[in-house]
């Protein structure tokens, strides 16, 4: 895996990101009168891939830019520069056939399973949309076997009790399994997870991870976790990036990252993870203040408002994502070489 | 304040009685912090908003009794509840900083809280006293004069921190008051909330589902489970020593930053449907180690050692 934008372009990449930038221009007063238009920099320059099978995950607080990243590679926004390959394929300038196939391949599951399922259809009418939109089944006994096939995969066992039930006859964690078995019904590939268990209880988050682990190994899939807990991010991933207004500012093997991380960002985030049981609590770094507005964004390095260590020259001049070791990158001034 | 065999039920449109808080014993003393820990939907909201006095109309205290300072809450006229709400029990909830009145500026909200207990205030030093307490929570000056929209949601909660101890109450209810934020953020106002208690040497009522937040603020702990306290003492002798099953299950499925493992633990099954609650003990159909005695007894809160309850069959002496 790599997060500098791609040198050469690889069929064995399951997802590449090259210089992904994603503005949404601000509308209102000010911005018609305004000579140049303001735009709100969601994801400002993001570069990585993705070998299949790799976990990757995002880390950020919120406002990070790292949700309308995992909509984007979804084909919900268009991105403003930069592009998207799903091996090999840009996904955002596809022709109809193709977007359609790609729109099966890459699937995103999302954080409030209370509000992704459409409250007026059944488990069963849920899980068949799917399938009738991207033809997978020509007949009603081929399109049983295949919800009962996921549900049962997903461990809604006898899945026949589940055929007819609606959203709110579920508990938070089965509705998340019948979102997962939703889209599992379909044979992706790639699977976005935006928060997929944060509102779920936290006696039951270990169980809905574990069954997404054991369906990558069993369905061969490729992950990106969207996420806030670097905890769990530990857990479950092979690779973690770690978002800062619209940017990666570190990026690296899951190990790497959370035993020695570089970035002032990352300690923080580190730092601050409130820990049960308080033995080896790191030093603690706080910060000051909240997340700057992605409009009007600091000069400089984007983290110098709030970083403790910012000196002069961060405010001046924008640091770059380099590598300091193999698979270990960052985007700070303190480890680019002086030029 | 102490809390003898609480139960609070709901009752639905449906007929069906939905038994949120099942009687659940609490006590706690003058500066004492108290933790409620447990999984949605176990009640202990429900226990908040009734020891506040605030539950929904089809929410009724069946039996039990709440005593603050001697005075039986649950008998109380609402007359008396008002006099007793923020001066002396104040709340900070969840949805608090949406709770703020969006046509009115945050220091003239905070200044109505003051005027409404001290009738002899006078309207200018009530606003010199809002903004101190905002700029004891860490707002800058300008914002004072700023309505809820214009304002984080960090700062926003730091709003309703101000307004909850502005009288100086002698209890403040933290009803999941950072789970919305950023994990930064809510690191800042943990430290908050615990330097002004202390300075204003109240108790505190601190509830949340976040186990990771446990032990942040308070010296005591109470878990929750299915309406009941399951385990109950000091923090870390509950931490280092978990006696009852579910305790322990639910601490080790919170995955750490630090530790040496990174397996991914759960508590099998479901939270049990509070309508008709298992029986004898809620947690045994989701226990490792139930036997026949948990099916039909349900168990009680029994001493294990100095400062630590816990209510489960195996730990008979």
């Amino acid at each position: 895996m790599s997060f500098t934008e791609g040198i050469k372009r690889e069929r064995d990449f399951i997802l590449e990101v090259r210089n992904l930038k994603v503005w949404f221009p601000v509308r209102g007063l000010t911005s018609i009168f305004a000579r140049s238009k303001k735009y709100l920099r969601a994801v400002d320059g993001v570069s990585f891939n993705l070998h299949k099978g790799e976990v990757l995950s995002v880390v950020g607080e919120s406002g990070a830019g790292k949700t309308t990243l995992g909509l984007t590679i979804v084909g919900v926004y268009k991105p403003t520069e930069g592009e998207v390959f799903f091996k090999g394929i840009n996904i955002h300038n596809t022709d109809k056939k193709t977007s359609l196939l790609l729109k099966r391949k890459i699937q995103m599951i999302f954080q409030d399973p209370f509000e992704s399922l459409p409250p007026h259809m059944t488990v069963f009418d849920i899980i068949k949309e799917g399938i009738d939109v991207h033809k997978l089944a020509d007949s009603t006994s081929e399109k049983i076997k295949l919800i009962s096939t996921a549900l049962e995969n997903v461990g809604l066992t006898p899945p026949e009790d589940f055929f007819k039930k609606y959203p709110h006859q579920l508990s938070g964690g089965q509705r998340q399994r019948v979102s997962i078995a939703s889209i599992l019904a379909l044979k992706p590939e790639l699977i976005i997870a935006d928060e997929p268990i944060s509102m779920i209880d936290a006696s039951l988050r270990g169980s809905i991870l574990s069954l997404m682990m054991k369906l990558k190994r069993d369905f061969d899939l490729t992950y990106v976790f969207i996420l806030h807990d670097l905890a769990i991010a530990r857990c479950i991933s092979t690779h973690i990036a770690v978002m800062y207004l619209g940017q990666v500012v570190e990026a690296g093997k899951t190990n790497e990252i959370i035993k020695e991380p570089l970035h002032p960002y990352t300690k923080a985030l580190l730092s601050a993870a409130p820990s049960l049981r308080k033995i080896s609590r790191r030093e603690k770094i706080s910060l000051k203040g909240e997340i700057p507005s992605p409009i009007d964004l600091p000069s400089g390095c984007r983290f110098s408002t709030r970083c403790p260590f910012a000196f002069n020259n961060c405010r001046k001049n924008e640091p770059v994502l380099i590598e300091t070791k193999q698979e270990h990158y960052v985007r700070c001034l303190m480890y680019q070489p002086m030029v | 304040m102490k809390i003898e065999d609480l139960r609070i039920h709901y009752f639905t449109s449906s007929g069906d009685i939905i038994k949120a808080v099942d009687g659940v014993d609490l006590e706690i003393q003058q500066n004492e912090s108290l933790d409620i820990v447990g999984e949605s939907g176990c009640g202990k909201s429900t226990l908040a908003h009734g020891i506040f006095g605030m539950l929904p109309s089809n929410a009724k205290i069946v039996k039990g009794r709440i005593f603050f300072k001697g005075i039986d809450l649950t008998k109380s006229r609402k007359s008396l509840l008002r006099e007793i709400w923020f001066k002396e029990i104040s709340i900070i909830f969840q949805e608090s900083m949406n709770m703020l009145n969006p046509v009115m500026n945050v220091e003239k909200q905070i200044a109505d809280v003051i005027m409404l207990h001290n009738r002899k205030i006078s309207k200018n030093e009530a606003l010199h006293e809002a903004r101190k307490l905002l700029e004891l929570t860490g707002i800058p000056k300008d914002k004072g004069k700023d309505y809820p929209h214009q304002l984080s949601g960090g700062q926003k909660q730091r709003v309703c921190i101000a307004m909850a101890i502005a009288l100086k109450p002698t209890l403040i209810i933290a009803d999941e008051p950072f789970t919305a934020l950023d994990i930064i953020v809510q690191n800042q106002l943990i430290e908050l909330l615990n330097k002004l208690r202390q300075e204003i040497k109240s108790s505190l009522i601190f509830i949340t589902h976040d186990i990771n937040v446990v032990g942040e603020l308070c010296e005591k702990i109470a878990v929750m489970y299915a309406g009941q306290i399951v385990e109950y003492g000091k923090l870390d002798k509950v931490l280092n020593l978990p006696a009852h099953p579910y305790t322990k299950m639910l601490f080790d499925a919170v995955p750490t930053i630090n530790g040496d493992t990174t397996e991914l633990k759960y508590i099998p099954g479901e939270p049990p449907n509070m309508i008709n609650p298992p029986p004898g003990c809620r947690f045994h159909p989701r226990c490792p180690y139930t036997n026949l005695e948990c099916k039909k007894k349900e168990p009680q809160l029994v001493k294990i050692e100095e400062e630590h309850y816990s209510a489960c069959h195996l730990q008979k002496v």
